[in-house]
């Protein structure tokens, strides 16, 4: 079987997959040592911890979107999931 | 550490019992239901064929046979938390194949599937460690509380994705015995760089590799049965469960990515959880060609198999070896994951 149209599911996968280390990282490297653990911590690191985890989840989903806009577009113009 | 000669006792039955019973059984089943008229329209086949379904209630048995031979062999809770989960999942699956459920409904109530976890985990500790494990850049610190509510909230997400990937002859079985490897060898490397590992994380996964890979013969193309709602709830509930009693929780979300995606873009482009049957529009046709084609109707859903047909329209069967084809290239990425987070 041919893989060659599915190249562009595979690079949206791997893009998918590359955030998801990526903001391993971020969340070890930047925010885990924002402040102590949340259940020992003020509340004011509390937020601002959970505000930056909820940004990198966020920050997922647009890229995913922003993705499947551009696949859908290169492929044909189809209406997309933001149509 | 390396696995006892028990631990390899465990796992031969843990893999064997399923997969014995489903093809031992399976054409009873569908003969059964046959006589039943508990069938369903193939919608992707030109004379509407009618299938036998649901299969959930054998996979679900097939599951449960291959976890209690894990327990008697181990005497461990893992297999009994996983025949829990399963069957509090496939119960719900099969009340929806039954009567139906709502598009929020559904998911609320899969929820309830995190119960067993969270439960036995009070009464053995060891159930799971409450912390993820990331790729290179070591662990979160250990919070109960939180680990809690992500296992609750897991539960739908994991479930509803498999559920909302079962549409094709031989999809969710097929994607689902893919998965369940990733899940395998993700255990096998954390087993085997822990210096105290019970191996029956590890038997207590094979279940959920054997099932679906055996019920591939009955459901691949031209299927004689579909698993309904109660085989991919329960798929996608047990596979949540096992990622998190197995500590692989990123490479498990790595190897379902293709079902998180489909899942996501189901859900963005009809704006929340809507049931497929009120939809407004299908993602896919039957064009006269005999092949599929991606719908460019405006209300239709964007799922994966719509995108794979974007431009290229394929065959059933052709359409599912794409699917394949993308199962397999997460789960590669997911057993990178596992060597960054164990190996390396």
């Amino acid at each position: 079987m041919n893989l060659r149209h599915l190249y562009g599911l595979m690079a949206i996968i791997a893009v998918a997959w590359l955030l998801i280390v990526a903001e391993s990282y971020f969340f070890i490297a930047v925010i885990r040592p924002l402040g102590p653990p949340l259940h020992v911590g003020g509340i004011l690191s509390t937020i601002l911890k959970l505000v930056l985890t909820a940004a990198l989840g966020v920050l997922w989903v647009a890229v995913m979107f922003a993705m499947d806009t551009l696949y859908s577009r290169s492929k044909r113009g189809t209406p997309t999931s933001a149509s | 550490m390396l696995p006892s000669a028990s631990d390899l006792l465990a796992a031969a039955l843990a893999f064997a019992v399923p997969c014995v019973v489903i093809l031992a059984i399976m054409p009873r089943w569908i003969d059964f239901l046959r006589s039943k008229g508990s069938t369903a329209s193939d919608v992707h086949k030109a004379l509407g064929t009618k299938v036998a379904t649901p299969a959930g209630p054998l996979l679900l048995v097939a599951l449960v046979l291959g976890e209690s031979a894990v327990f008697l062999v181990h005497e461990s809770t893992i297999p009994v938390v996983v025949i829990e989960v399963a069957l509090v999942a496939g119960a719900i699956g099969l009340y929806d194949d039954l009567r139906g459920l709502g598009g929020v409904v559904k998911p609320a109530l899969m929820t309830l599937a995190a119960a067993p976890l969270i439960l036995e985990q009070q009464v053995h500790q060891s159930l799971y460690t409450a912390q993820i494990y990331f790729p290179f850049f070591g662990s979160t610190g250990t919070h109960y509380i939180i680990f809690a509510i992500l296992i609750v909230a897991a539960m739908p997400v994991s479930s509803n994705a498999f559920n909302m990937l079962d549409s094709f002859n031989g999809e969710i079985s097929s994607f689902t015995a893919i998965a369940a490897f990733a899940l395998i060898a993700g255990i096998v490397m954390r087993g085997y760089v822990t210096p105290v590992f019970n191996w029956d994380r590890l038997a207590a996964t094979l279940p959920l590799a054997a099932v679906p890979l055996s019920f591939y013969f009955y459901n691949r193309f031209p299927s004689r049965i579909f698993d309904g709602d109660s085989g991919s709830l329960m798929f996608g509930a047990t596979y949540a469960a096992l990622a998190i009693m197995g500590g692989v929780e990123i490479a498990a979300l790595v190897a379902a990515i293709p079902a998180v995606l489909n899942s996501y873009y189901i859900i963005v482009s009809v704006k929340g959880f809507v049931e497929h049957k009120k939809m407004g529009a299908r993602p896919t046709y039957l064009g006269d060609d005999g092949k599929l084609h991606a719908s460019d109707q405006p209300g239709a859903p964007t799922t994966l198999v719509r995108m794979i047909l974007l431009g290229s329209p394929m065959g059933e069967k052709d359409l599912v070896k794409s699917i394949i084809a993308l199962a397999a290239f997460a789960c590669l990425l997911s057993i990178i994951t596992s060597a960054m987070t164990w190996l390396i």
